[in-house]
C-alpha cells in the first residue's frame, strides 16, 4: 500500500514541471495573449487524439529558453515509428526533396494540434473523407506540371464517376474503396516498385482484398498463371476492368460491358507483340466479327456472345483444360447457355472459322467462287452498257 | 417540225392510193367478196392503219435525225394499239417479289457491311435492332417463298405461263443473238438482232432470278433451321447467302434498275410493273419477231373471217 502510494506521489511529482512546462508555451502561444508568437486553438488540442501528449513531445527539438521563431520541426515519427518510415519512401516525401514544398506532410493530411484518429468520422484522413483529401492535391493542373511522374488529374478525378467512386461517395456505402484502400497509406508506392499495392503483379491480391472469390478463379486462370509466371504482358484485373474510371459491367461506358468485350480484349489479342510472342491466334477477333455473334455485337445487341460469353470471364483457361468452357467436354453446355436446341455436333464444329482461310473449308470456297463470279459479272454488265452507251450516242449523231 | 400542207397532201393522197392498191390485192386472193358495206368498214380501218403507221415512221426518222426533239415527238404520237405483255397474275408476282426483296436488302445488307454507320442507322435506328430486324427479313423471306411457289404453280398450270414458260428457255438462236448485239454494239454489224417474245437478255434476268431464288432460299433455310444441320454446313450456308445476296443487289441496281429506271428510254421508271401494256412502236422496236407474229395471225384472222363470211 505504502509502495503504490509512493509511486503515485512520484508520478503526480514528476508532472508538475512537465505540466508547467505547456502552462509556460501558452504564455506566449496561448489565444489571449498579447504576443506576437503562432497561435494556437487549446480546445483543438484538448479535443484532438493528441489531448494528452505535451508540447514538447512533438516539437521535441524546441528549448523554449532559446528564441524559437519560425521552427516548425516536429516529430511524429518519435512514436510513429513504421509511418515515418512508410512516409520517407514515398513519392511525396521524393517531391519535397526536390523542391515541390506544395507536397504533403503529416499534418498536411492528419492535422496539426486537431489531429482526429482515423475512424474519427470528421478526420480528413477518414474512410469517407479521404478521396476529398487527395483529390484537393491531384486535381490541381499546376502540381501536376511540376513533377513528371504525376498522372494526369483526370484520370484520377475518373475514380469520383467510377463504380467504387459512386457507392462510396454518392451512396455512402462504406465498403467501398477509397484512394488508400489501392494504394496503400503513408508509402503511396508507384506501380513500378516491387512492394506497391499497384505493381503489376500485386493488383490481383488488392483488388482481392474485397474480391476475394473472383481474385481465387483468376489466380488458377490462363492469365492468372501466365503473370505469375512472369510474363508481364498477361493482364491482371486493371487491364480488362480499368483503374480510376472502373465500371460497373452493366453500364454501357465499361470496357467490360457485353458489347465492349471483344475490343478490351482485341487490345491484346491482335497486337503484335502478344499474338507473335506467345505464339497465339492472330485472327480470332477478326473471325469473331466476322460471325453472327460479332455482327450482332456490333450492332449493340448485349445477348449475343461475346469472347468472355465462351471462354469464360475471370476462369479463362486453355482449351485443353477440363475446367476450360470450350472444352470439347464443355463446348456443348457452354453454347447450350444460350442456345438450348443445338445439337451436340453443331458445337463440335470449328468456331473461329474465316472465308478467308482455306482450312475453313467450303466456306472459303465459296468466297472465293462469289469473287470471281460477282467481279465478272459487274465487268460484263457494265461492258455491255458502256458498249450499249457509245452505239446510242452514234447512233444520234 | 412544221409540216407544209403540200406535204400533207402529198401524204394523204399517198396513203389513199396505197388503201386501194392493198384491198384491190385483197381482193385478188378472196374474189367472190362485193359486199360494198364491208369493204367500206376495211377500207376505213386500212386507212387509219397507214396514217398511224405513217406517223410512227416519221417519228422514226425525225428521231434519228435530230435527237434533241425526241422527247416532245414522242409525247405528240397519237395513241396507237396497246399490247398486254404482262398479265395480272403475273405482274401480281412482280410486285410481291419486288417487296419482299426491297425488305431483304434493306435488313441485310447492313448484317454484310456492320461496320458502317449507315448499317448502324437502318439497323439500329431505323427498325430498332438486330431482333426487329432479323424477324422483318424472316418476313421478307416468307414473301420470297411465296413468290417461288406461286411462280412454279403459274408455270405448270396456267396456259399463259406454261407457253412464256418454254419461250423461256434458251436456245441457240439466243447465242447467236448475244454475238450479234455485241457486233451491233462495237459497230461491226449495220443494224441488231430482231428479237422475239423473249430477247436473250430477258432469258438472262429470268434464269438470273432462278438460280438466286434457289441459293438463297436453300441458304436461308439452312440458317433458319440451323440446329438440323452440322456447324460446317451452316458455315457454307451464311457466307452463300451473304455473298449471293451481295450479288443480287448489286444485280438489281447496276443491271435491273438501269433497265427499268436509269435508261434514258424509260427514266425515271417504266409503268409496265404496274399496267403490262406495250405501245405498238415499243413492242415493233424492242419485240419485232413476237409483233409480226401477232400481226401475221391477226391478218390470218381477218382473211378467214373474211372468206368464211363470203362463204356464206
Amino acid at each position: 500500500m505504502v509502495k503504490i502510494i509512493s509511486i503515485t506521489a512520484t508520478v503526480l511529482l514528476l508532472s508538475i514541471p512537465v505540466l508547467a512546462a505547456d502552462k509556460d508555451c501558452l504564455k506566449c502561444h496561448g489565444q489571449g495573449t498579447d504576443s506576437k508568437a503562432t497561435k494556437v486553438d487549446e480546445n483543438s488540442i484538448a479535443s484532438s487524439v493528441h489531448k494528452n501528449l505535451l508540447c514538447a513531445d512533438c516539437h521535441d527539438t524546441i528549448n523554449p529558453k532559446k528564441n524559437h521563431r519560425g521552427n516548425k520541426v516536429f516529430a511524429c515519427g518519435s512514436c510513429h515509428d513504421s509511418e515515418q518510415k512508410a512516409y520517407l519512401e514515398s513519392p511525396h516525401m521524393k517531391g519535397r526533396t526536390v523542391n515541390i514544398d506544395q507536397l504533403p506532410t503529416c499534418n498536411t493530411c492528419h492535422g496539426g494540434h486537431d489531429i482526429l484518429p482515423v475512424d474519427n468520422q470528421y478526420a480528413k484522413t477518414n474512410h469517407l473523407n479521404a478521396v476529398q483529401l487527395c483529390i484537393s492535391c491531384h486535381e490541381d493542373e499546376t502540381l501536376q506540371k511540376k513533377s513528371d511522374v504525376l498522372p494526369e488529374p483526370q484520370m484520377i478525378v475518373a475514380y469520383e464517376n467510377s463504380v467504387h467512386g459512386k457507392a462510396l461517395l454518392v451512396e455512402g456505402n462504406e465498403k467501398a474503396p477509397s484512394c488508400i484502400d489501392c494504394h496503400g497509406s503513408h508509402s503511396f508506392l508507384p506501380s513500378d516498385n516491387p512492394d506497391s499495392p499497384i505493381q503489376k503483379t500485386k493488383i490481383a491480391a488488392t483488388c482481392g482484398n474485397c474480391h476475394l472469390e473472383i481474385m481465387e478463379t483468376y489466380k488458377t486462370s490462363i492469365h492468372g498463371v501466365a503473370l505469375a509466371n512472369g510474363v508481364m504482358e498477361s493482364p491482371t484485373c486493371t487491364d480488362c476492368h480499368g483503374e480510376h474510371n472502373i465500371k460497373s459491367h452493366f453500364d454501357e461506358e465499361s470496357t467490360v460491358y457485353a458489347t465492349n468485350v471483344p475490343k478490351t480484349c482485341s487490345e491484346c489479342h491482335t497486337s503484335e507483340k502478344v499474338v507473335g510472342r506467345f505464339g497465339l491466334k492472330a485472327d480470332r477477333i477478326k473471325t469473331f466479327k466476322e460471325s453472327f455473334h460479332g455482327i450482332a455485337n456490333e450492332f449493340g445487341e448485349k445477348r449475343a456472345a461475346n469472347c468472355a460469353s465462351c471462354h469464360g470471364v475471370h476462369n479463362i483457361y486453355k482449351q485443353d483444360n477440363p475446367k476450360s468452357l470450350i472444352n470439347k467436354a464443355n463446348i456443348e453446355n457452354t453454347c447450350g447457355t444460350c442456345h438450348e436446341d443445338l445439337p451436340a455436333d453443331f458445337a463440335q464444329g470449328e468456331v473461329h472459322t474465316s472465308a478467308d482461310d482455306p482450312e475453313s473449308g467450303g466456306k472459303f470456297f465459296v468466297r472465293q467462287f462469289y469473287i470471281i463470279f460477282i467481279s465478272l459479272l459487274i465487268l460484263g454488265f457494265i461492258i455491255y452498257r458502256v458498249l450499249e452507251y457509245k452505239r446510242r450516242v452514234k447512233r444520234v449523231e | 417540225m412544221k409540216q407544209t400542207n403540200e406535204n400533207m397532201n402529198k401524204r394523204e393522197s399517198l396513203i389513199k392510193d396505197l388503201t386501194a392498191n392493198i384491198i384491190d390485192s385483197a381482193k385478188d386472193i378472196v374474189k367472190e367478196t362485193e359486199s360494198q358495206e364491208v369493204t367500206k368498214d376495211i377500207h376505213i380501218e386500212v386507212t387509219n392503219r397507214l396514217n398511224y403507221e405513217t406517223n410512227s415512221l416519221l417519228n422514226e426518222v425525225v428521231t434519228k435525225l435530230s435527237p434533241s426533239i425526241v422527247d416532245i415527238n414522242i409525247k405528240e404520237q397519237p395513241e396507237g394499239r396497246k399490247f398486254e405483255r404482262f398479265g395480272k397474275n403475273f405482274r401480281s408476282q412482280h410486285m410481291l417479289m419486288f417487296v419482299s426483296v426491297i425488305i431483304l436488302i434493306i435488313t441485310g445488307m447492313p448484317l454484310k457491311f456492320p461496320e458502317f454507320g449507315i448499317s448502324k442507322f437502318v439497323i439500329i435506328s431505323m427498325l430498332g435492332g438486330l431482333e426487329n430486324s432479323t424477324l422483318i427479313h424472316r418476313i421478307g423471306a416468307v414473301g420470297l417463298i411465296i413468290v417461288g411457289v406461286w411462280h412454279l404453280i403459274y408455270i405448270i398450270f396456267s396456259r399463259v405461263g406454261r407457253r412464256d414458260f418454254f419461250l423461256m428457255i434458251p436456245n441457240l438462236q439466243d447465242a447467236k443473238d448475244a454475238i450479234q448485239t455485241i457486233q451491233y454494239y462495237i459497230g461491226k454489224r449495220a443494224k441488231g438482232p430482231k428479237f422475239g417474245r423473249f430477247s436473250f437478255i430477258e432469258k438472262f434476268d429470268y434464269w438470273a432470278v432462278y438460280w438466286g431464288m434457289i441459293i438463297m432460299i436453300g441458304s436461308g433455310a439452312i440458317m433458319w433451321y440451323k440446329e438440323l444441320f452440322p456447324k460446317y454446313a451452316y458455315d457454307i450456308g451464311r457466307e452463300m447467302h451473304s455473298d449471293e445476296g451481295l450479288l443480287a443487289t448489286l444485280a438489281i441496281v447496276v443491271w435491273h434498275f438501269y433497265n427499268v429506271h436509269f435508261n434514258p428510254e424509260v427514266f425515271p421508271m417504266s409503268w409496265i410493273w404496274w399496267h403490262g401494256q406495250l405501245t405498238e412502236s415499243e413492242m415493233k422496236h424492242h419485240h419485232p419477231l413476237e409483233y409480226d407474229e401477232i400481226m401475221k395471225k391477226e391478218s390470218e384472222e381477218i382473211i378467214n373471217k373474211s372468206k368464211s363470211e363470203g362463204e356464206n
